[in-house]
């Protein structure tokens, strides 16, 4: 009998045990999940709404990547970088009242944050974070595209499509880092401010014309960053004005690199095919008024 | 002339870690064999006052793990409307709070329910025992309670199961019962009649009295505040 009651003993003894285990480890081993709450990521009515995708609030704080997907049918595309780290994406679209909203999705994979967006006609400003680094493509029909490339930006690769007519503007500025920015213009041209003493990596700009052209203005500290333009116009010209460059240069086609571009930490390669139009390069452009850079 | 004899419980030996699990085996097993011999044994008191708050502690402890995980999944699930700002974390002190008032609660419980069962004992039925030693008793007797604490963590571990843990808290319940009115029948030396209406319609008694004070002074309250109209 006494072995009986230290038998039970024993086991009363082990469900205290098992009980205090339990308490200890459920919570590490056995979580409980709910399904997440969302909170909606546009804001405001009428002429002007807003998408704000922010990590924590409506998308997990993992994302560390985000794919765009924008497009526009006339208009323009504004695009900044900002150094909130938890800001994914957010874009403001003014537009007439009687115009079409935003046609604006998102989803996200694994650590990717895919960013749809469709507009008629209209102005999207959109920011983007720093502690993201985005990926995508921006199409315009008829319009443009300005973007400002900065400290705070990550752009793996970038492209922008303008189908029918319109233009680009690109601002480069110090401690930008970007992989590869892509343009394809029918219609227009594209302007690059390159203005940069220091770039965070190497990159490549290519851009393609239709008809219309490259205008670049290149300022930047030769030692820090090595800029080569690769160019070639099949009818029409190219002008050449910047005494940091030296290369090969004739009426249609053009390779020149700033000078010590071969040991230049960082590199800026523009390659650029122009169909019926002009390739410019200078030492500056001047701003854009009414841009904010 | 037939010698008579008086029968003593046979003190134990062995480690104290053994003739504590023989002791807790033999309050489940063998109650009517066991309450007497803790008596006789003078078993401290701190030994039936730690059994108790070990029990009603890993009873809190795994209910607060429980609480926790909900709250933490509450949490989550709620961050993006809190921005993160409500975590896990913030439940600690909760979690702690649960177990501290579920001791506090079981301790004052227990002075409270032997303390009726003693005056019922003693004053009513004129039994004859100490308060103290049915304290000790009804300490060992609220070892059943380890299966609510087995049903708890099944619980825990699938919700699917919870009729077997309503099954072992109502085995439990019915269990502590019995083991109290053992408990007095042994302390005071009176029948298990008395012993049961002393450990169980005694409180319970008292309980429903003070119930019913409670209601009728709520419903004393709302008539004041409505001037006579309920």
């Amino acid at each position: 009998m006494t072995t009986a009651r230290v038998v039970v003993g024993e086991i009363f003894v082990a469900i205290f045990v098992l009980g205090l285990l339990y308490a200890a480890l459920s919570p590490i081993l056995q979580p409980i999940t709910f399904p997440q709450a969302q909170t909606s990521w546009v804001t405001g009515q009428g002429e002007i709404e807003r998408y704000t995708l922010t990590k924590g609030a409506n998308v997990p704080q993992n994302v560390n990547f985000v794919d765009l997907n924008i497009t526009m049918r006339t208009g323009g595309i504004f695009i900044n970088f900002s150094d909130e780290p938890n800001l994914a994406f957010d874009a403001s679209f003014t537009h007439r009242t009687d115009a079409a909203q935003l046609a604006a999705n998102y989803g996200v994979s694994d650590q990717t944050l895919q960013v749809n967006a469709y507009g008629e006609a209209g102005g999207l400003n959109i920011t983007l974070g720093n502690s993201c680094q985005y990926n995508g493509s921006f199409t315009v029909k008829v319009g443009g595209v300005l973007m400002k490339l900065d400290q705070y930006s990550n752009v793996s690769k970038l492209a922008v499509l303008i189908s029918y007519a319109g233009g680009a503007v690109i601002d480069v500025n110090s401690e930008a880092s970007f992989q590869q920015l892509d343009f394809q213009i029918n219609a227009g041209g594209l302007q690059l401010n390159i203005d940069a003493d220091r770039l965070r990596r190497s990159g490549t700009i290519n851009a393609n014309f239709s008809i219309g052209g490259l205008s670049t203005g290149v300022q930047v500290d030769t030692v820090q960053v090595g800029v080569s333009l690769n160019a070639a116009v099949d009818i029409g010209g190219l002008n050449i004005n910047d005494g940091d460059f030296v290369g090969d240069i004739t009426t249609t086609q053009c390779s020149v690199k700033t000078d010590g571009y071969s040991v230049a930490a960082e590199k800026l390669d523009i390659k650029a095919n122009v169909g019926l139009g002009g390739v410019t390069l200078q030492r500056s452009l001047l701003s854009i008024p009414g841009f904010n850079g | 002339m037939e010698k008579q004899s008086t029968e003593t419980p046979k003190k134990r030996t062995g480690t104290s870690s053994v003739s504590f699990m023989n002791r807790i085996g033999g309050v489940i097993l063998a109650p009517d064999a066991t309450f007497p011999e803790i008596i006789t044994e003078g078993t401290g008191f701190w030994e039936p006052l730690l059994l108790l708050v070990l029990l009603f502690a890993i009873q809190g402890a795994v209910q607060a793990s429980f609480a926790y995980r909900v709250f933490s999944a509450f949490a989550s699930a709620l961050s993006p409307m809190t921005s993160g700002f409500i975590t896990g974390s913030w439940f600690s002190i909760v979690v702690l709070s649960m177990i501290v008032a579920t001791i506090v609660g079981v301790l004052i419980f227990w002075v409270i329910i032997a303390g009726i069962a003693h005056l019922c004992a003693k004053y009513v039925f004129r039994g004859e025992g100490s308060f103290v030693d049915l304290m000790k008793l009804y300490g060992y007797s609220f070892l059943p309670y380890g299966l609510v604490i087995l049903g708890t963590v099944i619980f825990g571990m699938s919700w699917t199961l919870w009729p077997i843990s309503v099954f072992l808290s109502i085995v439990a319940t019915f269990w502590i019962v019995v083991l109290m009115a053992v408990a007095v029948k042994h302390n005071y030396k009176i029948d298990a009649g008395k012993a049961f209406i002393s450990s169980f319609v005694g409180p319970m008694t008292v309980w429903l009295i003070v119930i019913g004070i409670f209601w009728v002074w709520i419903l004393l309250m709302i008539r004041s505040l409505t001037g006579g109209l309920v």
